[in-house]
């Protein structure tokens, strides 16, 4: 039996390279996934491959601009899974450039899916994680919420809003036994970051005190432990997986 | 002083602490504008025409409060005041880059650091903006513009067991604004009683 047996989980943009790892270690976890992908990008691949391991997953598919849209995939995940206990906000984008450049529908998708998409996404999961009794909320923010970086003025106003957010909810929610927490990844081995020539590459590593760049599992493993029972006294934190990028 | 020569300075904001701040600048030796929070860009640019304010301060309203939180109204709502922040610093940020020198201060509350229970539209938006204020101080870092923030204290029962009143937040904004804070970007000034320390 795993630490998350008989646990319902929604893994937001699980298509990707670090929600798909989320949900696989998850599902390995023994929890019953909801993995969703946007109708551009379906989960319809990792939860084949759940399926095929044995895990019970589902697919619940939606585009997080659009608030119908949202509030369905997470009614269809709930009813689906038969309940949710564990709501996982992975989906982001990035549309980079510098703000003296940045045109308004660049802030607007970048805020509207990492920030405004996770929050409408929680407001739908919300009575259902209460129902839970011991419901968990682990929204993925980024070193970039907490440290900044040239180019990313709407990636890092987004994260450093979901961290706000975490902590809000986290007050709000701790009387009903949900918990909520952030993780902010730092450069992470992605399909974005395999693109890197070597040397922008070996720059990105020469800020890791790890001097690696993070796998998808170790974002994975760290949202295990916040989905899981000894976790069971935190909330409105944030971890850094970042190989020591952020040290505060 | 004629006000020609006068450096100048642009405060965005409609609350108290907005205005404190409006006048301590001017207190400074600022020639001080003050502009409504959804100025457009647009005005701000034309505003700015033949004399490029050396500072512009962007206070977030402190009485900002979206009922109904995480609606989609309440979304629509924080949606917009950032959208506002972020397209007034665009529009600005291209001016005074081209001076070479400069200030951009945003003003937000400090339980936007901390979470609050009660205040969810204003502690998102204070801490998205202060997420923003470090991207944009690296960027306009090497034209020698320093972006900071300030986050005032909404806590009486913080250690030094009052609010801090809105000249004190005034002054740590006046402080960003002089000559003496020319090394100081990319940080977070909290002035809120002791709330929070680190």
């Amino acid at each position: 039996m795993g630490a998350l047996t008989g646990r319902k989980a929604l893994v937001t943009g699980a298509s990707g390279g670090i929600g798909g790892a989320i949900a696989a270690r998850l599902a390995a976890d023994g929890a019953a996934v909801a993995c969703h992908g946007v109708p551009w990008e379906p989960a319809d691949a990792i939860v084949a491959e759940l399926q095929s391991r044995g895990h019970q997953a589902i697919a619940v598919c939606g585009n997080l601009m659009d608030n119908a849209e949202v509030a369905a995939a997470v009614q269809q995940a709930v009813a689906g899974l038969g309940g949710l206990d564990i709501l996982i906000n992975n989906a982001g984008v990035t549309k980079d450039g510098l703000i003296v450049k940045m045109d308004p529908s660049t802030w607007d998708l970048v805020l509207g899916v990492n920030l405004f998409g996770a929050i409408a996404v929680t407001e739908a999961a919300i009575p259902a994680l209460v129902a839970s009794g011991d419901g968990r909320i682990i929204n993925m923010a980024s070193v970039v919420g907490l440290m900044g970086n040239a180019g990313q003025a709407n990636y890092g106003a987004s994260k450093a809003g979901l961290i706000a957010f975490t902590k809000v909810v986290a007050r709000q929610l701790a009387k009903d036994g949900v918990k909520a927490n952030a993780i902010a990844p730092g450069f992470i081995q992605t399909r974005m970051t395999a693109e890197l020539p070597e040397k922008a590459r070996a720059a990105l590593v020469e800020q890791i005190p790890l001097t690696r760049l993070g796998d998808p599992e170790d974002v994975a493993a760290v949202c295990a432990f916040l989905s899981g029972p000894d976790s069971a006294y935190m909330t409105g934190q944030v971890l850094g997986v970042d190989g020591g990028m952020v040290m505060a | 002083m004629s006000s020609a020569e006068r450096e100048r300075a642009f405060v965005i904001g409609s609350g108290d602490i907005s205005a404190a701040c409006a006048a301590k600048l001017a207190t400074d030796g600022f020639d001080t504008m003050t502009f409504a929070p959804d100025t457009c860009p647009e005005a701000l640019v034309e505003a700015a025409e033949g004399a490029v304010p050396f500072g512009v301060v962007l206070a977030l309203d402190e009485h900002l409060a979206v009922p109904g939180d995480w609606t989609t109204e309440w979304r629509g709502a924080v949606a917009e005041v950032l959208r506002n922040a972020y397209a007034q610093t665009r529009a600005l940020a291209r001016l005074i880059m081209r001076e070479r020198r400069g200030r951009i201060i945003y003003v937000v509350a400090a339980d936007g650091l901390t979470g609050s229970g009660t205040e969810s539209a204003r502690a998102v938006a204070s801490a998205s903006l202060a997420g923003m204020a470090r991207s944009v101080a690296r960027e306009l870092a090497p034209r020698s513009v320093n972006v900071n923030t300030v986050a005032y204290g909404t806590a009486e029962d913080a250690p030094l067991g009052r609010l801090p009143s809105t000249d004190e937040v005034a002054a740590a904004v006046a402080y960003l604004m002089s000559e003496g804070a020319a090394a100081v970007s990319g940080q977070v000034l909290s002035v809120d009683s002791g709330m929070v320390m680190r």
